[in-house]
């Protein structure tokens, strides 16, 4: 079938078991890659900014589709549940209602319904300047993300600024999620934070051999509260141009006992708000929300690579939407819900 | 029955098949994923093509080495610019089929590969090696049309050019047009106020789902075969015909069986240039290009980038005595479809009001940046934003309710327009109450930070064009439209059986109408600007009524009696006051004929005007199109984010001939202007493209557009078809202005430039808290 825009050759290898996806993934005559949803990578390989010579199908492993979830042991995700599953089980809307709330803020229906979660999490950095056509790429130097030596958009710098624009890892980091990444000798079990390096070049750090194979989250605590908040120039499809997950937990006499903070799209990787931490043991009153929201300005670096608002608008944003994210966070913790976007 | 003539208005309970919403032709076949397009059409022995396109934005081409490319197993030939010395364009012929000496913009058609299947051409192209010399760009209009800029055409009075096209030699201004009326020095100098503001619109794509494609086929003999999706098969005819120097009966385009969208973007060669020059240079085999979205983005066209600055004289009680208006248009690096782009623009730039002094400038401006060219609205949507945003604001200032200010300058029926014609059919006024009735303007409830506001418009049609059509009876009493308008989501096609059905007294059913053939369906100007409907949808009424005379007059002999006293109805041929025996046209048929018989009709629609023709455009419009938009919005004062809560659109059909699609129209066209409000924008740094894809740039999907309510006015024409005129063209043209307006009303914050960003709402917000402040502080 002829292609207004053709994917380069690849071989397409149907894993038996995780084991079996490892030692494919592994191998290092390949440049292997999982196939999940390909909602990104299949983009990337027509525009051949990746060009995997080998994609490793989960299809046939059994339970990685598996979504689970007992009091005891929390929600399980298995590295095949799409977003769409996520969203439309039950156990998840009563549960975790800002995890249902995160997968359909990602892209369209479309993508939800074939991209993954742990695809999600695997997310690549973008940029204006390396997510184009090959031809779109000809008039400008091949830079840091795709083996060049340069950064169109911070001239001096010498590394690559791609921005990390992932829904899921906020929300998840901020439910303090682990996940388990298979490697051929076995598996491990890590916080979710661990998966990512903060380099645009590679944004996570799953080496040659690894995969996701399930994400945990923990059972909500009781008085616990989270929302996630997405700036972007269209509610129906862009990636995040600043996105914040605020997750509360209330002591019984109404304290903060915990609060995370969590940013996208404004780094090269999901940015933990240290500041929130200073919330714990205190009542969560608009002062000290906001203190939190102006320190979450000060660890955001975004650059002029993603298209819709500019830096300076989105740095400016993170204070009204931590606010607000971190409020409603609290009043979903007290039994009040507050729809505000 | 005496035969209607074209003009006369029918009772509307008269008709059958007019005014009702029949169901799209191609509409299940859509759906269902079977519709047919260019992409689908696989022709014997056919080629694929891809084109190398230029890195640089201005550079002299020093070598185009294609010796690897040819190398390259399944290659069939490259062709550059050096061999093919062939220019075209529409009103102004500067473009070549591939670049020749140097490139003007990055996205630049340079060479065609042609190989035995896509992958091998994507390869080869990559193989292509060309070396350039970088030469000094321009990117900005007013910076282009200023003395010593660099020049992207060295001599664009050395282009063959239409009459009434001024481009002024040695600059970059490929057209200058000009409009006075009055004297506006001499009225500025003596009004109360004079309001001056300067606006700015973006680079929008038209984003039609289906891209550009065709298949080409030169032969030995050098004729040419054309398959494709543009959407005007005369003109693509013509323009290859001149360029290539040969008679129009030896090139034949055939329409693709649907075209997925248009928007003004599928005129002008553009996959047909390149399919075109692969395929002159291979002989004999056909060659297809089909364009990929990305190449939609940097190599079609846009909508022109504009600057204008606005001044408007006005009395104390509101009365606008003058105004003066200055466009810069960015032409990108072709004129393209430019300089009557910048006509349109100009002709509506003092907007649909009684101005008694008028003097408008437009130019029309070369950068080194992607093609602008025709897209829905045609440079009305740059001029609106201006005229009808600073209605507001004199309104505002003055403290003038908005629609009154503009109801005492509105055109009514039998006014001047400001070009000096004489306005037969202004039903903007009516678009205005349909409106204000609609939004409850007196006594809309208001919420805090919610505002409402409403812009209109007028725009010409393109004229004087002509627009043929036949019609074929078959044996058995169904008819055949033959017509070269193209259906291209419009929904022509439905419409021109509505009005056969209506003239001929045929079931829509048992008509139909194919793709059009220049080889079969006869000359049409263009599927562009709103005409079809009247110009063809006139023709085919000629042709209905050519074929119900003549099949009356067989009728009459066989059932001796009179012609007159004869009706077609449903079908069939009886008494006009239903008494007697019927005959159905297949019978009349079989009874003059025998087994082998038919009625062929002719229709011929050119729209007469008093006036000398001594311009491109004849100055008197066969209609203009107008319509107003409301909108009410929500601002969220912390971060600036606009929700657009509800926008209304009337517009004035003339007479719905299926008031189905005309809602559709007015939905669609007030998404596309709601898009090019709130946030499409095609960007560039240094003339490279930063978002060529749908990603990046922010069209908006079916869950962006918020309610829309259709107002359907129906003002009729005169002289159109049961009184319909086009309307679908500009229902995109208020929106941003009506939207900005009701941004005003609910903030206080006055946008001068598109797209309208929460950044934008923001830093008005912060600029009118200070002046409060100091206000305050004196």
């Amino acid at each position: 079938m002829e292609r207004r825009m053709s994917i380069p050759p690849f071989e397409l290898k149907r894993a038996a078991s995780v084991a079996d996806a490892c030692a494919l993934l592994a191998d290092p005559a390949h440049q292997a890659q999982v196939i999940a949803g390909g909602t990104q990578l299949l983009l990337a390989m027509k525009n051949r900014t990746r060009l995997p010579d080998r994609l490793v199908d989960l299809g046939d492993i059994p339970g990685l589709d598996t979504l689970r979830y007992d009091a005891a042991t929390g929600l399980t995700i298995g590295a095949r549940v799409t977003l769409a599953h996520l969203a439309d089980a039950p156990e998840v809307a009563r549960h975790y209602p800002v995890i249902r709330e995160a997968a359909l803020a990602v892209g369209t229906l479309q993508l939800q319904t074939m991209g993954t979660v742990a695809g999600n999490l695997c997310q690549d950095t973008c940029c204006l300047y390396v997510d184009r056509a090959q031809q779109q790429r000809q008039s400008i130097e091949p830079c840091h993300k795709l083996e060049g030596d340069c950064c169109h958009v911070v001239s001096s710098s010498d590394s690559c600024w791609a921005n990390y624009a992932g829904d899921m890892a906020p929300v998840l980091m901020a439910l303090d999620a682990s996940v388990t990444v298979a490697n051929p000798t076995g598996e491990v079990t890590r916080p979710l934070a661990a998966l990512f390096t903060h380099e645009g070049v590679r944004p996570n750090t799953l080496s040659p051999g690894e995969m996701i194979t399930a994400i945990h989250v923990a059972a909500p605590p009781p008085r616990s509260g989270a929302t996630y908040l997405k700036l972007r120039q269209r509610q129906s499809l862009d990636y995040a141009l600043m996105g914040v997950a605020a997750a509360v937990t209330l002591a019984e006499d109404g304290t903060c006992r915990s609060a995370n903070v969590v940013l996208t799209g404004v780094d090269r990787g999901p940015v933990v708000v240290e500041q929130a931490s200073t919330l714990e043991g205190q009542p969560l009153g608009i002062e000290r929300i906001e203190a939190v929201a102006q320190a979450a300005c000060r660890q955001a670096h975004p650059v002029k690579n993603a298209f819709g608002f500019g830096p300076a608008y989105r740095v400016k944003m993170i204070v009204p939407f931590v606010t607000r994210a971190l409020s409603s966070a609290a009043a979903r913790a007290e039994g009040r819900e507050v729809t505000r976007g | 029955m005496a035969e209607t003539p074209v003009g006369t208005l029918p009772e509307a309970a008269a008709l059958d098949s007019v005014g009702r919403g029949w169901p799209r032709t191609e509409a299940r076949e859509k759906v269902r994923g079977a519709a047919l397009f260019i992409e689908d059409i696989h022709v014997s022995g056919m080629l694929s093509g891809r084109v190398y396109r230029s890195p640089m934005a201005h550079a002299r081409i020093v070598r185009v080495d294609t010796s690897r490319a040819e190398a390259l197993e399944g290659v069939v030939a490259v062709v550059t610019g050096a061999e093919l010395p062939f220019l075209h364009g529409e009103s102004l012929v500067d473009e070549p089929f591939l670049a020749r000496d140097k490139v003007r913009y990055i996205g630049e058609a340079v060479a065609v590969v042609a190989a035995l299947d896509q992958a091998t051409a994507d390869r080869a192209v990559q193989l292509i090696d060309a070396e350039y010399e970088e030469l000094p760009a321009v990117f900005d209009p007013v910076e282009g049309a200023r003395p010593g800029a660099p020049l992207v055409h060295e001599n664009v009075a050395s282009y063959r050019h239409a009459a009434g096209v001024t481009p002024v030699p040695s600059t970059n201004i490929c057209n200058h047009f000009t409009l006075r009326k009055g004297d506006p020095d001499a009225a500025f100098a003596r009004c109360d106020r004079v309001f001056e503001d300067t606006f700015s619109t973006p680079m929008q794509q038209h984003c039609m789902l289906e891209p550009h494609g065709t298949v080409c086929l030169f032969s030995e003999e050098g004729h040419i075969t054309l398959w494709t999706n543009n959407d005007s098969p005369y003109r693509a005819r013509k323009e290859l015909a001149e360029s290539f120097g040969v008679q129009m009966a030896d090139v034949r385009v055939i329409s693709a069986p649907n075209i997925g969208g248009n928007f003004g973007g599928k005129g002008g060669l553009k996959a047909e240039a390149s399919a075109a020059a692969i395929a002159w240079k291979v002989r004999g085999r056909p060659v297809r290009i089909l364009f990929s979205r990305d190449e939609e983005f940097s190599s079609s066209i846009g909508r022109h980038p504009s600057k204008t600055r606005i001044r408007t004289g006005v009395m104390r009680d509101g009365t606008i005595v003058a105004r003066e208006v200055e466009v810069y248009l960015d032409s990108g690096a072709y004129a393209e479809k430019g300089p009557t782009v910048a006509r349109f623009c100009g002709v509506s730039a003092a907007g649909p009001y009684r101005i008694p002094h008028v003097k408008v400038d437009v130019y029309c401006v070369y950068t080194n940046k992607t093609m602008s060219g025709a897209m829905r609205g045609y440079g009305g949507p740059q001029a609106c934003w201006a005229y009808e945003s600073q209605m507001d604001i004199i309104a505002r200032e003055l403290e003038i309710d908005p629609i009154d200010l503009r109801r005492r300058h509105m055109y009514r029926d039998g006014d001047e327009h400001v070009t000096g014609q004489p306005l037969e059919s202004a039903g903007v006024s009516e678009c205005v109450e349909a409106l204000a009735e609609a939004m409850a303007w007196k006594t809309r409830d208001r919420r805090p930070d919610t505002g409402v506001g409403i812009a209109c418009m007028e725009r010409a049609v393109k004229t004087p064009f002509g627009s043929a059509a036949f019609l074929k009876v078959n044996e058995d009493g169904s008819v055949d439209i033959l017509s070269s308008s193209t259906e291209v989501g419009q929904g022509i096609d439905t419409a021109l059986r509505q009005v056969v059905a209506e003239e001929l007294g045929v079931p829509v059913e048992r008509i139909r109408k194919a793709a059009p053939d220049t080889a079969f369906t006869p000359f049409d100007a263009s599927t562009t600007s709103s005409r079809s409907m009247f110009h063809m949808g006139n023709a085919v009424r000629l042709a209905a009524a050519d074929v119900r005379r003549q099949i009356l007059a067989h009728a009459a002999a066989q059932l001796r009696l009179e012609a007159a006293d004869l009706v077609i109805r449903d079908g069939s041929v009886r008494r006009a006051d239903g008494s007697g025996p019927a005959l159905t046209i297949a019978e009349v048929l079989k009874i003059a004929y025998a087994q082998s018989g038919t009625v062929l009709g002719r229709g011929y629609f050119y729209p007469e005007t008093e006036d000398e023709i001594t311009e491109y455009y004849s100055r008197a419009m066969a209609f203009w199109l107008e319509g107003a938009v409301g909108a009410e919005v929500e601002v969220d004062r912390q971060t600036g984010q606009v929700r657009v809560i509800k926008l209304w659109g009337a517009f004035d059909a003339g007479k719905a001939i299926n008031p189905v699609t005309c809602e559709g129209q007015i939905q669609g066209g007030i998404s596309m202007g709601l898009g090019f409000a709130m946030g499409e924008e095609v960007a560039f740094r240094n003339g490279l493209c930063l978002n060529p894809s749908f990603l990046g740039y922010a069209v908006p999907l079916a869950t962006d557009v918020p309610e829309i309510e259709p107002l359907i006015v129906e003002h009729p024409h005169p002289h159109g078809p049961y009184g319909a005129k086009g309307m679908g063209e500009t229902t995109n043209v208020p929106v941003p202005s009506a939207i900005a307006n009701a941004i005003h009303d609910a903030v206080g914050v006055r946008i001068h430039h598109l797209p309208i960003t929460p950044e934008k709402v923001l830093d008005g917000l912060r600029r009118l808290a200070r002046q409060n402040e100091r206000a305050a502080a004196r």
